[in-house]
């Protein structure tokens, strides 16, 4: 079941970026799949991404009591519950599922428009992840991405499709996923080490 | 950026050797002053002195002691184990001749911290909007549009009138409240602002029914309620004039002499009051002697002439002394000054240096760039739709137009073609 997590504050086709605020962070996590759907009359559009880093800013107010020292309780809770600290979530897109009245269809490339502003952002549930990871070429626009960590990033998200099965198919799932990196990483054999090492079932 | 460094250096340097210089001249009178307030503990001498001047109204505008030695210093207090800090701040959009709609804003916020407790501070906003010709205009809405001034008393009345309104919601918990004010609780209002005597008249209304909510909470359950004006960064030169009082002989106390700091010139409270007071002391509670505090006292009642001390809230390698005004009613019990004092020392702690509830109280008031951006869309759009003209006027045009950027390139073209 889809768990929403926050807004989109600005979007590009290649992602975007979706703010929350601090008391709700506890769910989102880094490679975690997420949606968010944006509707017109003929079609619906839900691009599908995965988290590549969650950032929390500071400012002068946060510093000023960090160099104070000593927190109380109450102020703890007006920082994490009043105060607007605003938690960046990044979301790189690595498909999107397109539905008509004709049924729905999984495209491994970039969605055709980014997302709109304050549209809402989801973790993706387990059903959801497995849907979308039935093919496994969402593994090649993270191997493509620039500026995102890609070993982790792709060990993180190959494990959480992994998990999103049922125990007795979940070893099937992580070899096939091995066997597609391989392909897509054949160029350079460190960094396919390093991931299947990551990957590989205990 | 169009402010030409080059020609500004020298005058920064010159800046710097004359400020060096007049710290070297005050710390050589500072010394004698330090001597004179060591020995200021003579109560009756004192009071002797400030009644020979008002006979003589010789214009003093010194301090007064109210029930402890001018030189006396009080320690950190035992801070009550529960308390409401509650902290109202306000900003505000000013009217703007050249905008493309007449209106202004104030934003007024109030911050309620539950001190002691894990309860959840609670925070308030109250954006006002006023665009009547009433509002904006002198003489009842047909002159000219009011200044800015007229802005900044008009939200100081909202923001006591707020924390009044505050307090009043939380006088049932059972724990001594205070309400903090950023700025002097005695309010100088300008006799040239607009509506100056109703103003200050809902002002002191205001201090007299914070009064209302101090009396009813000792009478339901005998906790204080004190209103607080914080004055964080002050010039003030109060007990510096008392010095120079106690020095002169009683044929010397005259105006000509007394409007003087004679050889105390240059010098101020706060330089004097970082000297003397230990982090977390506060000095005796004295009176400032002005008219105004008279006519607090006369016209509205003994319990709002308004009181203050210094209070050393910065460290022993950097200490930092604020003023701290409050009416009479809480002067007068010293129960209701240690209050004050220890939750002052125990919000300055939170953040290092001044009161958390106001600093979050600031915050919530301020009225961002951006913020007044979304607004002036907003109000434009509401306008149009209702077949109003919007049009910015050309000079604002044209400021846009030449702030908007491109500025660097255009001032080293400049300093290019003057080599």
């Amino acid at each position: 079941m889809a768990y929403e997590i926050g807004r989109v504050l600005r979007a590009s086709t290649d992602g975007f970026t979706c703010g929350t605020r601090s008391p709700e962070i506890g769910r989102p996590a880094f490679g975690a799949f997420v949606q968010t759907t944006t509707s017109a009359v003929d079609y619906e559009l839900t691009v599908i991404g995965v988290i590549t880093e969650i950032r929390i800013d500071d400012d002068p107010l946060i510093r000023q009591l960090v160099m104070a020292g000593g927190m109380e309780e109450s102020i703890l809770r007006d920082q994490r519950e009043n105060r607007m600290v605003p938690v960046e979530i990044e979301v790189l897109s690595v498909g999107y599922i397109y539905t008509t009245k004709h049924g729905s269809q999984i495209l491994y490339s970039l969605p055709p428009r980014p997302p709109l502003s304050l549209d809402p952002v989801a973790l993706c549930g387990a059903d959801e992840i497995m849907y979308f990871t039935t093919g496994l070429d969402f593994v090649r626009l993270i191997v493509n991405a620039g500026a995102v960590p890609m070993a982790d990033l792709l060990a993180a998200s190959v494990r959480e499709a992994a998990l999103a099965r049922p125990q007795e198919q979940q070893h099937e799932f992580l070899v096939k996923a091995g066997r597609r990196l391989a392909e897509l990483l054949s160029g350079d054999l460190a960094m396919l080490k390093h991931v299947l090492n990551m990957i590989s079932p205990r | 950026m169009s402010l030409e460094f080059d020609k500004l250096i020298e005058q920064i340097q010159r800046m710097g050797r004359f400020s060096a210089y007049r710290t070297q001249d005050i710390s050589e009178r500072g010394q004698y002053a330090l001597e004179m307030l060591d020995q200021a503990n003579d109560l009756e001498e004192v009071q002797r002195k400030i009644e020979l001047v008002r006979l003589r109204d010789a214009g003093y505008r010194g301090a007064a002691p109210f029930e402890e030695d001018v030189n006396s210093r009080f320690n950190r207090p035992e801070v009550p184990q529960w308390a409401t800090v509650i902290a109202v701040d306000g900003s505000q959009v000013y009217p703007d001749m050249h905008g493309a709609s007449l209106y202004y804003l104030t934003n007024i916020a109030a911050f309620v911290y539950y001190h002691g407790s894990q309860e959840l501070p609670e925070q308030l906003c109250r954006p006002y909007l006023f665009y009547a010709d009433s509002d904006l205009r002198e003489e009842n809405g047909i002159g000219s549009v009011i200044k800015n001034t007229v802005v900044n008393a008009r939200r100081t009345v909202q923001e006591i009138t707020a924390l009044v309104e505050y307090a009043h919601l939380h006088r049932h918990y059972k724990a001594p409240l205070i309400g903090l004010m950023d700025g002097p609780l005695l309010w100088m209002i300008g006799t040239d602002i607009t509506d100056s005597v109703k103003l200050e008249a809902d002002y002191r209304g205001a201090l007299v029914a914070f009064h209302d909510v101090h009396v009813n909470m000792r009478d339901v359950h005998h906790h204080n309620a004190s209103i607080v004006g914080y004055v964080d960064r002050h010039d003030s030169r109060f007990v510096i004039r008392l010095l120079h009082l106690l020095m002169l002989d009683d044929h010397q106390v005259k105006r000509s002499i007394v409007e003087t700091d004679g050889p105390f010139e240059g010098l101020t409270d706060d330089w004097l009051f970082s000297r003397v007071l230990k982090p977390g002391q506060r000095s005796a509670v004295m009176i400032q002697q002005s008219p105004r505090n008279k006519s607090y006292r006369l016209d509205t009642g003994l319990n709002y002439e308004i009181a203050f001390f210094y209070l050393n809230v910065g460290s022993f390698s950097r200490p930092h002394v604020v003023r701290v005004e409050v009416p009479m009613w809480v002067a007068k019990s010293p129960e209701a000054v240690n209050e004050v004092h220890g939750l002052l020392l125990a919000q300055c702690d939170l953040t290092g240096g001044y009161p958390y509830a106001l600093t979050r109280a600031d915050e919530l008031a301020v009225v961002s760039g951006q913020e007044k951006y979304q607004l002036n869309t907003l109000i434009n759009i509401e306008l149009l739709k209702n077949q109003q003209r919007v049009e910015i006027s050309p000079k604002q045009i044209g400021k846009g137009q030449a702030r908007a950027g491109r500025r660097q390139h255009h001032s080293q073209l400049r300093s290019g073609m003057k080599e």
